[in-house]
């Protein structure tokens, strides 16, 4: 049982490994058969499917440098977009006295400002701070350092956190929440491959 | 765009480990449980420095009967030069966690 289950895991190393590392693979099978101790087996062909996937991921790392740029430049333009909100939203509920022509002649524009003006100002606040984290984490990423994926990770969660408060506020947002926060796929895709490319101790220089 | 930093700590083992002994054919196996490395970590590593040109190997026949072929590492004259420049540790207690 435990020969078939090693048998499996180098079959499945040898389909993910690149071709053009079969010497590496093949190299590795050469010292699997020489291992005398299954559980010792076990370990090196789990070792041999880490050690396929490792290479599998360096070779699509110039994937994984696009994507910390690509992930940096979305994250600093939710964050712009959190401040325009907050300029724009905090300019309406400065001006109790704005009328709903005053913004269009839109349907929907008279429930739009009165969406805008019930809006509380504390929950309009926090929108400043999850820019900021977004930024920091923006500026960590192209720094490459491990807070990155924290403080971006902070600022989506107290996002979210406030959409659901909005959805369940009587006056509140009549989005669905996969509306609210769909903005976050992309972090939350991107985040993840850059931090699987970050997990290879062997994609660091010598 | 090649960027100069420290080698990792699991990097030094193995480029100190084959330092020891130049001249000799190491295995995967022996440089395992000489570093302390498991085979996901100390294979890419190999292939790295193989790639960099720190390493060579070549294909040795087995001792034992009917097994395949044993592939084999030393370091090449600019691993040596690498590996001679590299603070040799007090205690080699090597991390798997990625740094």
């Amino acid at each position: 049982m435990i020969n078939s289950l090693c048998a499996r895991l180098l079959d499945h190393a040898a389909r993910v490994m690149p071709g053009p590392r079969q010497t590496w693979l093949n190299a590795m099978h050469g010292e699997f058969a020489h291992i005398k101790n299954p559980l010792a087996a076990i370990a090196f062909a789990l070792g041999c499917v880490q050690a396929s996937y490792l290479q599998r991921i360096r070779d699509m790392m110039i994937f994984a440098l696009i994507t910390r740029w690509v992930l940096a430049a979305y994250a600093l333009f939710c964050a712009g977009a959190y401040l325009l909100a907050t300029a724009l939203l905090g300019a309406i509920k400065a001006t109790p006295q704005i009328k709903p022509e005053d913004l269009g002649t839109d349907p929907g524009t008279t429930e739009s400002l009165s969406f805008i003006q019930a809006y509380p100002a504390w929950q309009l606040a926090v929108f400043v701070p999850i820019a900021g984290l977004l930024v920091m984490g923006a500026i960590q990423l192209v720094r490459r350092k491990r807070s990155a994926l924290t403080l971006l990770a902070s600022g989506a969660a107290i996002a979210v956190l406030l959409a659901v408060l909005d959805l369940s506020r009587a006056g509140g947002s009549d989005w669905p929440l996969a509306m609210s926060t769909g903005w976050l796929i992309p972090i939350i895709a991107l985040a993840l491959v850059w931090w699987l490319s970050r997990r290879a101790p062997d994609l660091k220089p010598a | 765009m090649a960027r100069n930093r420290a080698p990792s700590p699991q990097t030094c083992a193995v480029l100190l480990a084959l330092a020891a002994q130049p001249q000799a054919w190491r295995y995967g196996y022996d440089l395992m449980g000489e570093t302390g490395l498991k085979s996901g970590a100390l294979y890419p590593l190999l292939i790295r420095l193989s790639d960099q040109g720190l390493l060579e190997s070549e294909w040795r026949p087995s001792v034992l009967a009917g097994r395949p072929p044993r592939h084999a590492y030393r370091l090449t004259a600019h691993g040596m030069a690498i590996a001679s420049a590299l603070p040799r540790p007090a205690a080699s207690q090597i991390s798997e966690q990625p740094a």
